[in-house]
């Protein structure tokens, strides 16, 4: 393990998680340093988008510790976490109705510090997305799901967050365009932005992940590098099977 | 051209009628748009809407006593019922968030029944005579008859109300906060919003704008501690016929509801209550959401 190299930017021990009396998370612990891109693998229902949900402070029932650049989070609220740096791109995306693209990414700085850098940011992030670019006037919700899967993570980038919590990107998406996508993920690592990603597309996680580890039943039940899942199919096989 | 007749009246003063509607209407806009936003936010159905519109206008009418200035009172009476609406809703509302709209609903019930009780200790149980200031006595001609300067007023300072309020939420930061709290009041807490706040300062504004619709109205009416009863009436009608949380729809329904009541009382005088309870059952059965629900300035 790599504990003792650098402070981990997350640490998330022992993590308890409840859903009215559905016991989800039990004992989950996790460590992500800073610039990795960590996957976390495993089949539907594992828990991997509930620990996303719970680091983002959106699980009302929660115990254990979360702790993001040495400060306990668990008891803050959402918000007070976006500005510690935390970012979070739902599954379901969560483009809001009824706002246009633009809107949707003023949206995602007014509340930061940054937000006197809103027009810079808007253009920056519209190079990164060329395909937001001459979309920016029009109703978000009516780009096709990968545009929004585009927008919701542009949207999440625009304060700048240290950590982005990434839930199912590829899902839904035509292959080419998440390709497009996962080679931002390489890009925004390379630019100093750390990534959690959960990602039912294990192949393709592989690829750009540092390391990764396998939920299964509300704990991790394995954990390596990815270079060396890569050369695994039957761990592959036995935890990430649909 | 006063000879033009339809269904024995003669043209102008149909017309003129219509006018009063839109005058009538103004105050039914002020009332719902508050109630509108209220719900389409926070879902909470603020039954003590018609309460703060009461007070609002013995706030006004007390003032006005005192200092002479209805303008002052203009002001001084959505700024009461402003900050009134920020206190109930910091220590009575808030605790009820998450528990269903039935709580809420059931505490803004009983407020409303505190406010008027309260305002019949302070005033009295028979309400006072109130009219139009001085500056805005009299008659002004419109071509189609004589028509009082106050209720045109009306008209020109609601509309001037409402478009600085559609500025406020088509263009301003905060505003598109508004807009998107009333969609998805998640996703604007996870992109660093404390949505309470937001929710904070929508319940004073709403407040704030039947305090506002309070004064206006005691000019037409006087005030009564029940004055506020027939009106959450009709300001629920409105935000019904408009679709809940639409500003645009609220706006559109308050004038229609104005005018139909207007017409209703120059026709059949008794059954202005049944016209717009009919008129909002007929929209519900052609659009059960409302005129604009879920196509308005705010969704």
């Amino acid at each position: 393990m790599q504990q003792g190299r650098t402070a981990p930017l997350l640490a998330v021990e022992d993590l308890q998680a409840w859903y009215g009396h559905s016991h989800v998370l039990q004992g989950l612990s996790i460590l992500v340093q800073p610039g990795e891109i960590v996957t976390l693998a495993g089949r539907n229902g594992a828990g991997k988008t509930t620990t996303l949900k719970a680091i983002m402070g959106l699980v009302a029932r929660r115990a254990g510790r979360v702790s993001f650049a040495g400060e306990d989070i668990l008891p803050l609220p959402p918000d007070s976490r976006f500005h510690r740096g935390l970012a979070y791109v739902p599954e379901e995306r969560r483009i809001v109705p009824g706002l246009t693209v633009e809107e949707n990414l003023r949206l995602g700085i007014l509340a930061s510090r940054h937000q006197r850098e809103e027009a810079r940011r808007i253009e920056a992030i519209a190079e990164t997305f060329p395909r937001l670019k001459q979309r920016l006037k029009q109703e978000a919700i009516t780009m096709s799901g990968g545009e929004q899967q585009m927008l919701a993570i542009a949207r999440a980038l625009m304060a700048e967050p240290t950590m982005v919590l990434l839930d199912e990107p590829s899902e839904g998406i035509m292959p080419v365009l998440v390709e497009e996508m996962f080679e931002q993920f390489v890009a925004m690592k390379r630019s100093g932005t750390t990534i959690l990603l959960v990602e039912q597309n294990v192949e393709l996680a592989l690829e750009v992940s540092d390391r990764v580890y396998i939920v299964d039943g509300g704990a991790v039940v394995h954990h390596a590098p990815a270079a060396e899942l890569r050369a695994d199919p039957e761990i592959q096989a036995r935890y990430c099977a649909v | 051209m006063s000879e033009l007749t339809l269904g024995g009246f003669p043209l102008d003063l149909l017309a003129l009628q219509v006018v009063t509607g839109v005058a009538l209407g103004a105050i039914y806009v002020l009332v719902g748009i508050g109630l509108s936003l209220i719900f389409g936010l926070m879902n909470v159905v603020n039954f003590a809407h018609g309460a703060f519109f009461m007070m609002g206008a013995y706030v006004g009418v007390f003032l006005y006593g005192y200092t002479g200035s209805f303008w002052l009172s203009l002001v001084a009476a959505p700024l009461a019922m402003g900050l009134l609406g920020l206190a109930v809703e910091r220590v009575l509302v808030r605790p009820l968030y998450g528990r269903g709209i039935d709580d809420p609903l059931l505490l803004t019930f009983g407020l409303s029944y505190v406010m008027i009780e309260a305002v019949r200790i302070a005033f009295g149980l028979t309400g006072l005579p109130f009219g139009a200031p001085p500056e805005l006595r009299g008659a002004v001609d419109l071509g189609i008859g004589y028509f009082p300067l106050y209720r045109l007023f009306l008209i020109v300072f609601a509309g001037i109300v409402v478009g600085a309020l559609w500025l406020f939420i088509e263009r301003t930061s905060f505003g598109l906060v508004i807009r998107a709290g009333a969609r998805d009041p998640q996703i604007v807490q996870v992109l660093g919003i404390r949505i309470s706040r937001v929710w904070l300062a929508i319940f004073g504004l709403g407040c704030a704008l039947a305090g506002l619709a309070g004064i206006l109205a005691a000019p037409l009416q006087g005030v009564t501690p029940e004055m506020g009863i027939p009106v959450l009436a009709e300001a629920f009608v409105v935000t019904v016929v408009g679709g809940m949380g639409s500003l645009a729809g609220a706006v559109l329904a308050g004038l229609i509801v104005g005018i139909v009541v207007a017409m209703t009382s120059l026709i059949a005088p008794d059954m202005t209550k049944m016209a717009i309870f009919a008129l909002m059952a007929l929209v519900l059965l052609v659009r059960p959401r409302g005129l604009l629900g879920r196509a308005g300035a705010l969704g």
